[in-house]
């Protein structure tokens, strides 16, 4: 085994049931999420093996993301959403399931509107609020202050205001 | 459904945050990607380097998106010859095959990828199309102080046989003669009336119609496509929405709306290329005056002479790229000089220290003259696929030494076919032949 597969399995050790909650919650579908698990350990070790990976944790947790996203683009007919009159209002003392999420017409909308940021924008906004890391952290995994990353969430948020607030309003052509 | 506020999306997302998946849909991921892990070596592999993605890193970003019309021209030849049935669109065609003028405008932004790593680039554009004078565009880019500014004017004219680039800021006239075939090819393919070449590349392919609506006041048709093969290939899973609109009474677009994107790095980073034809002036009157470039004092003129279109040609761009590069180019196409401005060859180097330190007028005509063997290479193929002699360029895996090994193949006639070797001699070799040495291509 070489060296790039070691550090992959070393990875997968210390990340691989993060990673898999985070493609889980990107996509809402278990199945899928275990489907790009695989991928995204393919696109490291073929990257891997040509070019040496700084941050690797970093590396992998953006492939992942844009995966998700990549995946949610190319499925529309799998995210499926009940409009918000018709859904029961979130608990945050209940523990949500894949069932009651992958119903929520406003999550699949707002998914859908942070699908269509790139870079440094989407996956900050990603890390803060749906896997919940501090700044700081974010900060050192983007190579950014902790400022930066406060006005680039603050910036996605506003986004996703305006944008979800626009009713009927087409997004993401591509 | 109902108005989504702020509240709404921070407490969804709290509620999306704890979300967990299975402890055996975890197990079953982990597992899986753990015994792919120990039986999984892949060989080395390298993503291809996208024509417009390295285009957008160039610090020499003018000459650059000046070189991304040249490409476009060049990779759109292969699909504007084709012609093909339709009803509503083949309409569409044959009226404007009957314009003799048309004046429009052309915007191109680009958004998305790591902004450390890109940048981020918006180009405007008015073309003015003749059968009789030519074409002439004026390109304009927005500035990093938010200002348009004009670079480049270029003008093509068959008639003269001679393709002209001026740069205003820099006081800098670049006129390129071009050759019969050239010329040939331009009015052939109607390069430069870019609505003409579209429809009838889209006739080939499967598009949808799009119901009636109204755009400034005029009832229009839409047509979409979103075959991502059918449009230039900008990198890794392309996706592509591509819709014309068309007048109803007078049968001509009106606009041409293009969103394409694709990955750019091998973390799936993508940029999305947003494209826009409109404010098209059909039959406009043209002066033969608009197709007289203007020649101002002080400016620095450079005539740029190609080399004939043929194999020896080709083969003198290859070993350029070779004394670059220490390798062949990926695409054969690519006549941007970033490769070589990033190569650390002993001819790339010396380049980089011919550069260093040059205006940004004197450098590009620098860079005019050192583009001139790859450009010949590069036109040379696109030649071969104009007059559909089946080449095929394996530049990605075949490498200076691979002396046995198809650099580079073209049909010569039934019975044979000319190959340039990865040693860069050629033979002509029988088609049979060349199936069993293109069997054995390094994977």
């Amino acid at each position: 085994m070489t060296d790039c597969h070691k550090q992959l399995l070393e990875l997968l050790d210390r990340s691989g049931a993060k990673l898999h909650a985070l493609l889980t919650r990107l996509t809402l579908h278990e199945d899928v999420a275990e489907e790009l698990m695989q991928e995204l350990f393919i696109k490291l070790s073929d990257v891997a093996t040509t070019k040496k990976i700084s941050n690797l944790d970093s590396y992998a947790y953006r492939t992942a993301v844009n995966l998700a996203f990549d995946w949610r683009r190319s499925n529309k007919s799998r995210q499926i959403g009940v409009p918000l009159d018709e859904v029961a209002e979130p608990v945050s003392s209940d523990f949500p399931t894949l069932d009651t999420l992958i119903q929520n017409e406003v999550i699949q909308k707002i998914l859908t509107a942070v699908g269509c940021l790139n870079g440094a924008a989407r996956e900050a906004f990603v890390m803060r609020y749906i896997q919940q890391e501090s700044y700081e952290f974010i900060a050192g995994q983007l190579d950014k202050t902790p400022h930066q990353i406060r006005a680039l969430c603050s910036r996605v948020t506003n986004y996703l205001r305006d944008t979800l607030s626009s009713v009927g309003e087409e997004m993401c052509d591509v | 459904m109902s108005k989504i506020s702020e509240e709404d999306i921070r407490r969804n997302l709290e509620f999306l945050s704890q979300l967990q998946p299975s402890a055996q849909s975890t197990d079953r991921a982990v597992q899986c990607v753990r015994r792919m892990l120990a039986e999984y070596e892949q060989p080395p592999k390298t993503k291809n380097a996208n024509v417009w993605s390295i285009i957008m890193k160039s610090p020499i970003t003018k000459l650059a998106v000046a070189a991304v019309v040249i490409i476009a021209c060049l990779i759109g030849l292969s699909f504007w010859r084709t012609t093909g049935s339709g009803i509503a669109l083949a309409d569409v065609l044959a009226q404007i095959e009957k314009v003799k003028s048309v004046r429009w405008q052309w915007s191109y932004k680009v958004t998305g990828g790591d902004p450390n790593t890109y940048d981020y680039n918006e180009t405007r554009v008015t073309w003015l199309t003749s059968q009789e004078y030519g074409s002439k565009s004026t390109w304009e880019w927005l500035d990093p102080n938010g200002e348009w500014s004009q670079y480049v004017e270029r003008y093509l004219l068959p008639q003269k046989k001679t393709e002209i680039v001026i740069y205003p800021t820099e006081k800098i006239y670049i006129c390129q003669e071009l050759e019969d075939a050239d010329v040939e090819q331009i009015k052939e393919d109607n390069i430069a009336r870019d609505p003409l070449g579209i429809l009838k590349g889209i006739l080939e392919t499967k598009y949808e119609s799009l119901s009636k609506s109204t755009m400034d006041g005029v009832e229009v048709a839409g047509f979409r496509i979103t075959d991502p093969n059918w449009f230039i290939n900008l990198g890794e899973n392309q996706q592509v929405d591509y819709k014309i609109w068309v007048d109803v009474k007078t049968l001509l677009p009106v606009r041409f709306d293009v969103l394409a994107s694709a990955e750019v790095d091998e973390m799936g980073d993508r940029l999305t290329h947003h494209v826009v034809m409109h404010d098209f002036q059909w039959d406009v009157p043209v002066d033969a005056a608009e197709f007289e470039p203007p020649i101002s004092d002080g400016y620095t003129f450079k005539v740029i002479k190609l080399p004939p279109s043929n194999e020896e040609t080709a083969i003198q761009g290859l070993k350029v790229w070779v004394e670059l590069l220490d390798k062949y180019p990926e695409k054969i196409s690519d006549v941007t000089p970033q490769l070589a401005l990033k190569s650390k060859t002993p001819a790339a180097l010396r380049l980089q220290e011919e550069i260093k330190g040059l205006t940004e007028g004197e450098t590009i005509i620098k860079l005019a003259d050192f583009l001139v063997p790859i450009r010949g290479v590069a036109r040379f193929y696109v030649l071969l696929v104009h007059d559909k002699k089946d080449p095929a360029y394996y530049g990605k895996t075949v490498t200076p030494k691979n002396a046995d090994k198809v650099l580079m193949r073209w049909k010569v006639s039934d019975n044979e076919y000319r190959v340039i070797f990865g040693d860069l001699h050629a033979e002509t070799v029988s088609p049979e032949k060349l199936a069993e040495l293109e069997a054995a291509l390094p994977k």
